[in-house]
């Protein structure tokens, strides 16, 4: 299978995972839209990162498909396909996971020099280009990540994940730990690389309503199902927007989320 | 009672078994696909080299007390000619390769556990197969292959300043025959002798580099520890575990060398 490109969504159909007798996913169907950013909301426990996980291969679903250009990637006889798809695929962690025994330099450029045989001096200015691009310093490419901010080590893990010029890149609560000012700042960088590389993102956060303002789509994630998924402004067309349940909770989201939401949107 | 025991027999078997997968996967990896000679070397100098000191140290102090203790004994049977050969022979036969494996299991050994195990906890494991990277590729295969360069070179340096603590105690301070001493050294010690004493440090560095690189592999999936305490538990267990490990193995390599 040709590695994955922008113009194609992944589709996820009936996904379910279970823990022991927890059922964390209960049947996700999801399209996620090729060149755009789609952002999972949802409570902490619903099941987002786990859905992430099942997505970048890293965990596998009990049940259900992930569809890519009409090749179910959890059959075990298209492995082959699922490892492609891989090789076009980032994955940034909410606590960036770089590696603290490696220089910036040798994080960034981890997944060219040992997946690629591409010359050293190459990678090297393959790294300070795209250090450049994410508008780092040159001289924190020898530090080690403790020695630098935390909002850098995650501008070095956006590096990280950005020099393969992949073609799917996921985020995991990529602001998590952040001051406000911050927090900002990364979505403002995350959008902003978006459009420049144009790739397509998939972001799990639960940062309302910052995250409405770069998300092209939004699908809130409930006890284990997608229970609303569209424009972050047909949120506001969806009328009751969200019906409370027995215990006063709207889709298991609390109040103060939903007022959060509707303040951002009228 | 007996289905308990039965059970953890299983379980035993089942973790040998996962033990012996993890390994030979690992090195299948490391020499075939990923080889990389820079991460051996790095973990030969991670290994080897810092464990030097240490090996050179109790090495010589294990071959002084040797020395003193065997005059001691011999000089009761008027056999103090017999030192050099008794030094030589135990300690190239058995306690070279057996302290050296279990002093590099202390030092390099759990720092390797722990390191691992906080790699895991930290998800550095996880963003390695995300990036496509075989992790046991990566982070294993090189261990055992420099385990396996390194413990007998080490076993080397614990024999030859053994020998020589030996020469210390025994010629030195105790004021016997220094020609003797080493003629005993000589004659005694067979092409046999010192090729078992490599077997067993081959063997010890293999399987222990194994164990504490599993120990630390799996420390999320320990359901009795977790987090930080999980990999202070898996770096305890790789200690204990291949310190076990080296004695037994150690009692089944010599009964099928002798």
């Amino acid at each position: 299978m040709p590695l994955p490109t922008k113009e194609f969504p992944i589709e996820l159909k009936g996904l379910i995972k279970t823990f022991g007798e927890q059922e964390v996913l209960r049947g996700v169907d999801l399209m996620v839209e090729p060149g755009k950013v789609t952002t999972i909301i949802g409570k902490s426990g619903t099941g987002k990162s786990v859905l992430l996980k099942c997505l970048s291969g890293l965990m596998h679903p009990d049940q259900g498909e992930v569809i890519y250009r009409g090749t179910n990637l959890t059959d075990p006889h298209n492995r082959d396909y699922l490892k492609d798809f891989h090789k076009g695929l980032s994955y940034m962690f909410q606590h960036n996971a770089l590696f603290d025994s490696l220089t910036v330099l040798q994080n960034i450029a981890l997944p060219l020099s040992e997946k690629t045989r591409l010359p050293r001096t190459t990678i090297q200015q393959r790294v300070e280009e795209m250090v450049d691009r994410l508008d780092l310093e040159q001289s924190i490419l020898t530090k080690y990540p403790s020695q630098i901010s935390g909002g850098m080590q995650k501008r070095v893990a956006l590096a990280r994940a950005l020099i393969t010029e992949p073609h799917i890149v996921l985020f995991d609560e990529p602001t998590t730990g952040l001051d406000p000012v911050r927090k900002n700042t990364v979505y403002e960088m995350m959008k902003r690389y978006q459009e420049r590389f144009g790739f397509t993102l998939l972001m799990v956060s639960h940062d309302i309503p910052d995250v409405l303002c770069i998300s092209d789509f939004i699908a809130i994630l409930d006890r284990g199902k997608v229970r609303f998924y569209g424009t972050p402004e047909s949120l506001k067309l969806t009328q009751p927007p969200f019906p409370p349940d027995a215990n006063g909770e709207t889709f298991g989201l609390t109040n103060p989320f939903k007022t959060k939401i509707l303040a951002y949107l009228t | 009672m007996i289905s308990n025991l039965g059970r953890n027999f299983l379980l035993a078997v089942r973790d040998l078994g996962s033990v012996a997968t993890f390994g030979m996967s690992s090195l299948a990896i490391s020499v075939t696909r990923d080889f990389s000679i820079h991460k051996v070397s790095d973990q030969i100098y991670q290994i080897g080299v810092k464990c030097v000191p240490l090996i050179a140290l109790v090495g010589f102090f294990t071959g002084m007390v040797l020395g003193l203790q065997g005059y001691y004994t011999l000089v009761r049977f008027g056999s103090e000619g017999l030192l050099g050969s008794a030094i030589a022979l135990s300690l190239v036969r058995e306690l070279g390769p057996v302290l050296t494996a279990i002093l590099v299991v202390g030092q390099a050994g759990s720092s390797m556990a722990a390191e691992i195990g906080v790699q895991r906890n930290s998800e550095q494991i996880d963003a390695l197969e995300t990036m496509d990277i075989d992790p046991k590729g990566f982070l294993v295969g090189p261990r055992i292959l420099a385990a396996l360069i390194s413990f007998p070179i080490l076993t080397t340096i614990f024999d030859i300043l053994g020998i020589y603590g030996g020469y210390f105690t025994g010629v030195i301070v105790m004021n016997g025959d220094g020609g003797t001493f080493w003629n005993g050294v000589q004659v005694s010690l067979l092409w046999g002798d010192i090729w078992g004493g490599y077997v067993k440090a081959f063997f010890f560095g293999g399987l222990t580099t194994l164990i504490c690189c599993f120990e630390g592999f799996f420390t999320h999936l320990k359901s009795s520890a977790f987090g930080a305490r999980g990999v202070s538990q898996s770096a305890t267990n790789a200690v204990v575990i291949s310190s076990i490990t080296i004695l037994v193995s150690d009692y089944l390599i010599t009964s099928f060398l002798l």
